[in-house]
Parts: structure tokens; C-alpha cells; sequence
């Protein structure tokens, strides 16, 4: 079971919020934040119309329970009034050779970008893959237009490794680059 | 899956091989030719022992039938002698936004290597991924250490696009990087590089 303390914060904008992993009574939270978050949908590998699939109550409560139960799975929600806010997640690689590789993502809805959220956040996953005991290199992938989100990742220690060419395609036929970063957490 | 015409390849030792598309039936042959290739399991990210749990004529058929099911995939073997000795597939992205780039993987029996039969593999998907209407990019990983794969990708016109420090791990101590790399099938591998 991979489970975060909840660790409450104090955002820049005077705002306290409260960072943890959510149980399966979060399932509908979690689902209006998603749907809130991929209004603008540029910055993810899933469009909009195709996490409108996944938004169900059923497959939120079976994916929230399964990573409580994965050691190498961890999701994080940040809470304020009542309200998710942002939403990140680890995950483990599932083969011998490649289960010292964590893989992270993460998304903050827009009201609550530059107040400090996103260091929290991903201070909180740093955290947990450090005393993890076989996590030796998280990793990440990032859209080479999302200057802001490259930044924050380099303050945080991420270093690029490679950056994948056109790996996303938007519908209008325009392209970005996936750039790939990583940090030791050992 | 898309379904190729079955080519008939000599390779540099004057032997003939098949090179088709992969179908139920050959659940047996895979088995077989997954034992052979996993005596060195060293350029794989499965272990020989995470390989043998894959080894089942359903597992082996489940797989094959979500390639047929998907028109973006390919799987390829290649046959000598009634037994497989060679296979390679693309498969593409799920999403709108990554159906465009197609990860290749390949592997060829020990006593295959060094006869052309990895060029014609790779040049055989390179050519279908070229007429199909919507892959744009071929996609892979090696390790460091895997001189010759590094050198057959390169000659067939991928260039490196990222290197991920030990991103595999054999034991303590014991790591290798991966090496990324891609083939743009837009365009001609001479523009793309030294093929």
C-alpha cells in the first residue's frame, strides 16, 4: 500500500491546503478536478474527449483502490475547501531490471499555478520515492512548449536525458517535443 | 494488425528465409523460439525468468490477437526450416495525440545474427510504416552496451534522440543507459542519416 502522510501547506497566495493520498470517497472530487483541468487540454497526452471516457465514478474509485494497494503506485491529491486542486502520481517500473525507474506526472488547475503548489507536490513524490526501498531515478516527461513546467522541474533537480521529436501531434497538424528529465533520489 | 505478403529473404549464409506476418497457430513455434532467445537474456528488459511466465500458448495468443485486433500494429517473424529464428514488431500510440509514432522492437535468434537477416527485419517495417497513411515516426531503445543493434539501427537511418542514464539494472552496481532513438518515415533515411 503506498500511502503519503498528508502534509499540510501554506501557498504564496495565503492559501492553506493539504497534500495526501485519496481514498476511494475521493473518487468524485477527483473527477471534477479532471474534468476542470482538461478544459485545456495542451499540455497532456490524453485529449480532453478522451478522458471524458475514464471520468466515471466506477473507474476512479477501481484505479484509487488500486494504487492504495500497489507499494510501487502512489497518487496525490492537494485539497483546498473542500476542493482537489491538483493531482499527481508515481509509478514503479514493473520488470526486475527497470523497477528502480520511477515514472511521475503531475497537474495543478490554473488558479493555483506560481504560488509555490507544484514544488510541494513534487517535493512530497521525491520524498516518497527516497525512502522507497528500491527507487533509485524518477523520471518524467514534459512538452517542450511548457516552459513554465520545465522550469519548475530543473529547480526541483530534474536534469533533461533525451527529447523525443514530434511525439505529440495536435489535431490542427502542429507538433511539440517530449523532453525527458530525470533525477537521482538517492 | 496489418497482415504483409510473405517475402522470401536470402540471407549472406545462402539460406532462405520466410519473413510474415505473425498468426495464432504459431503460439508453439514463438514458445520454442522465446527459449532459445532467452539463454542470453541480456539485451532484454525481461529477465529469462519473467520470460518463462509469458511462455503459454494463451498468454502468447491473447497477444497476438490484441495485434491483430489493432490495424497500427505490426508483428513480424521469420521462418527457417518450419521454426521461427527471427521477430519484430511497431506498435503505435493509443491516443490521437501519439498514433503517429510507432516502438519498434526486434530480436533475432543467436545463430541468425551477422547474416543481414536484423536489416531485413527492420527494412521490411520501415517500408510498411512508410505506406501507412498515419505513422509518421518509428521509435526505439538500446542499451549502451549493445554495439551491433546501435549500429544496425544507425545504418538504417535512426539517430539518437535521448540517452537515459541506467535505466536498466542487472545486479548491484550494475547498470547500462539506454540509448533513444528514431527514424522520421517521412523522409528518405540519406536525409536522415547515414544509411
Amino acid at each position: 500500500m503506498a500511502v503519503a502522510e498528508p502534509r499540510v501547506v501554506t501557498l504564496k497566495n495565503g492559501k492553506q491546503v493539504c497534500i495526501r493520498t485519496p481514498a476511494v470517497e475521493d473518487a468524485g472530487k477527483v473527477i471534477a478536478y479532471l474534468k476542470a483541468v482538461f478544459v485545456d487540454d495542451r499540455f497532456f497526452m490524453t485529449t480532453e474527449e478522451e478522458a471524458q471516457q475514464w471520468q466515471t465514478p466506477e473507474k476512479e474509485q477501481e484505479i484509487i483502490q488500486k494504487n492504495y494497494q500497489d507499494a510501487n503506485k502512489l497518487m496525490l491529491v492537494t485539497e483546498s475547501e473542500c476542493r482537489i486542486v491538483s493531482f499527481a502520481n508515481a509509478w514503479v517500473g514493473e520488470r526486475h531490471r527497470n523497477q528502480h525507474v520511477a515514472q511521475m506526472g503531475i497537474s495543478i488547475l490554473p488558479e493555483f499555478r506560481r504560488v509555490g503548489l507544484g514544488t510541494a507536490v513534487i517535493q512530497t513524490l521525491i520524498d516518497w520515492t527516497a525512502a522507497h526501498p528500491v527507487i533509485e531515478k524518477l523520471a518524467l516527461g514534459v512538452w517542450a512548449k511548457n516552459a513554465p513546467a520545465i522550469a519548475l522541474y530543473q529547480k526541483m533537480g530534474f536534469v533533461e536525458e533525451g527529447r523525443k521529436v514530434k511525439e505529440v501531434k495536435y489535431a490542427d497538424g502542429s507538433y511539440d517535443d517530449c523532453v525527458c528529465m530525470y533525477r537521482w533520489v538517492k | 494488425m496489418a497482415v504483409i505478403e510473405p517475402k522470401m529473404v536470402t540471407l549472406k549464409n545462402g539460406q532462405d528465409v520466410c519473413i510474415r506476418s505473425r498468426q495464432l497457430e504459431d503460439a508453439p513455434a514463438v514458445i520454442e523460439y522465446m527459449n532459445g532467445l532467452f539463454s542470453d537474456d541480456r539485451f532484454f528488459v525481461i529477465t529469462a525468468a519473467e520470460a518463462d511466465a509469458l511462455k503459454t500458448p494463451e498468454k502468447i495468443n491473447e497477444r497476438t490477437r490484441g495485434l491483430l485486433e489493432n490495424p497500427n500494429c505490426l508483428k513480424l517473424d521469420a521462418e527457417a526450416a518450419g521454426e521461427i529464428v527471427s521477430t519484430c514488431d511497431i506498435r503505435c500510440g493509443k491516443m490521437q495525440r501519439n498514433r503517429h509514432v510507432g516502438d519498434v522492437g526486434i530480436s533475432v535468434r543467436q545463430d541468425y545474427r551477422g547474416l543481414g537477416l536484423g536489416t531485413a527485419m527492420m527494412q521490411t517495417i520501415i517500408d510498411w510504416a512508410t505506406a501507412h497513411s498515419e505513422i509518421e515516426k518509428l521509435s526505439l531503445g538500446v542499451w549502451d552496451f549493445n554495439d551491433r543493434a546501435f549500429g544496425l539501427y544507425e545504418k538504417l537511418g535512426f539517430i539518437v534522440q535521448g540517452c537515459r542514464p541506467r535505466e536498466a539494472k542487472f545486479g548491484p552496481d550494475h547498470y547500462a543507459d539506454e540509448i533513444l532513438m528514431y527514424r522520421d518515415v517521412r523522409t528518405g533515411a540519406n536525409e536522415n542519416g547515414r544509411g
